[in-house]
């Protein structure tokens, strides 16, 4: 495990279906193009080749690499006015978060087409691969919402990455056992038996962190993930 | 006919991950045969890719052992004791790099279906719903039937419905 790998922490929150691999949609935040190989026949010259790569970004500002597109502007946008008792419910909620005996935190994650709710040290099983090696610790990216003991914060859908940071450690990819898949189609000679076996990716989550109540505070994300 | 497959909950090493994460695979051993080609892939592998991935991985002690004659197999060992043998008779080189980085990114847990793909030790934040959860406390001294509690609608749907077919049966007149 290199501790290049360790230090820069990568973002994930989208079905892979969706990936953006290649391309630069995220303007200036996409540090360098990955091969888009299928997970499947990655081998392990790809994952180090990564690694360099990212040894090399340690130095510039892109010290991170998105795994996934970023969140459309949408679904973080919220332009509703506030009102006096919105601003009371925030100071209170501000006073709880400042208080050191607020207890654990939980939160509501997208997650390849699913919604999770973890709390630190939960174990997460993804049905999917990811390409982020073993060890490395990810961003979750698309948290829905937050919560502790006395408070809730929903996000509509998601809540902005200025807000709330959830981290992971992938601590296993694997594959599933395997499954069979049997077509049977009664007098009509046709019978096709299929084995597959899926990829699994076990996650921890490490961190729960409500960085500002402020979503429109426009926090350097650059220096937020470089962890 | 292939047995029952056995089924389990998510397990992990010793909290892998919450503080820092320790590669559980710790060794793995490449069985081949200098000169059969069951093992081309695997002298291939072993020529051109070996140096790579040891440089890559230095947590992983890599084995080579030579036997006559005999099938391609690589062994992985894992932290917690368990073994996991791979044959991979005439598999190309990219293959065998293929299971060589799987076998690397495994916890060496036993393989099983896994009936819940998350596991929690603390299940709730906020406490356990329930029915009276953010209801007003006084309900729990209030008797029933009571005119100022509210139990159902004033006017089921029933009586919206035969209510509105006897204006339509007035007006019809």
């Amino acid at each position: 495990m290199s501790t290049s790998c360790a230090s820069h922490v990568l973002r994930i929150a989208r079905q892979f279906g969706r990936l953006n691999l290649t391309g630069s949609s995220v303007a200036g935040q996409m540090a360098y193009k990955v091969a888009p190989v299928h997970p499947a026949h990655c081998k392990y010259s790809t994952s180090s080749c990564h690694r360099e790569k990212a040894s090399t970004l340690l130095n510039s500002k892109l010290n991170h690499k998105e795994f996934s597109t970023a969140a459309e502007p949408h679904e973080t946008e919220q332009k509703d006015e506030e009102f006096p008792s919105d601003i009371a419910v925030i100071n209170q909620v501000d006073t709880e978060l400042q208080n050191l005996n607020r207890g654990r935190l939980f939160a509501v994650v997208f997650l390849f087409g699913t919604q999770r709710k973890v709390t630190t040290e939960d174990t997460l099983v993804m049905n999917s691969n990811i390409t982020a090696n073993v060890g490395d610790r990810i961003r979750l990216q698309k948290v829905m919402m937050v919560g502790g003991n006395n408070f809730t914060l929903i996000g509509r859908p998601i809540l902005s990455l200025n807000m709330v940071r959830v981290e992971a450690t992938v601590i296993e990819k694997t594959l599933d056992v395997v499954k069979p898949v049997f077509k049977f189609k009664r007098r009509k000679q046709y019978r096709n038996l299929k084995l597959s076996r899926d990829h699994l990716c076990f996650l921890r989550i490490n961190s729960i962190e409500i960085l500002s109540l402020d979503q429109n505070n426009q926090t350097d994300t650059d220096s937020i993930t470089a962890v | 006919m292939a047995g029952r497959i056995p089924s389990g909950f998510i397990k992990s090493a010793l909290h892998n991950g919450v503080g820092r994460y320790v590669n559980q695979c710790q060794r793995i051993t490449l069985k081949f045969c200098k000169e059969h080609g069951d093992s081309r892939g695997m002298r291939d592998f072993i020529e051109q890719e070996l140096l790579d991935f040891t440089r890559s991985n230095p947590g992983v002690v890599m084995y080579l052992q030579p036997r006559r004659h005999r099938k391609p197999v690589i062994v992985a060992e894992y932290l917690n004791g368990y073994k996991e043998n791979l044959y991979v008779p005439n598999y190309p080189k990219d293959e065998i790099c293929k299971w060589v980085e799987h076998l690397r990114c495994k916890q060496g847990m036993t393989p099983m279906r896994l009936r819940k793909y998350q596991h929690t030790d603390n299940p709730s934040i906020q406490g356990i719903w329930n029915p009276f959860t953010n209801k007003d406390p006084s309900a729990n001294v209030t008797t029933y039937p009571n005119p100022n509690v509210r139990v159902s609608a004033p006017e089921s749907a029933t009586d919206r419905l035969l209510k509105l077919a006897q204006e339509l049966r007035e007006k019809d007149n």
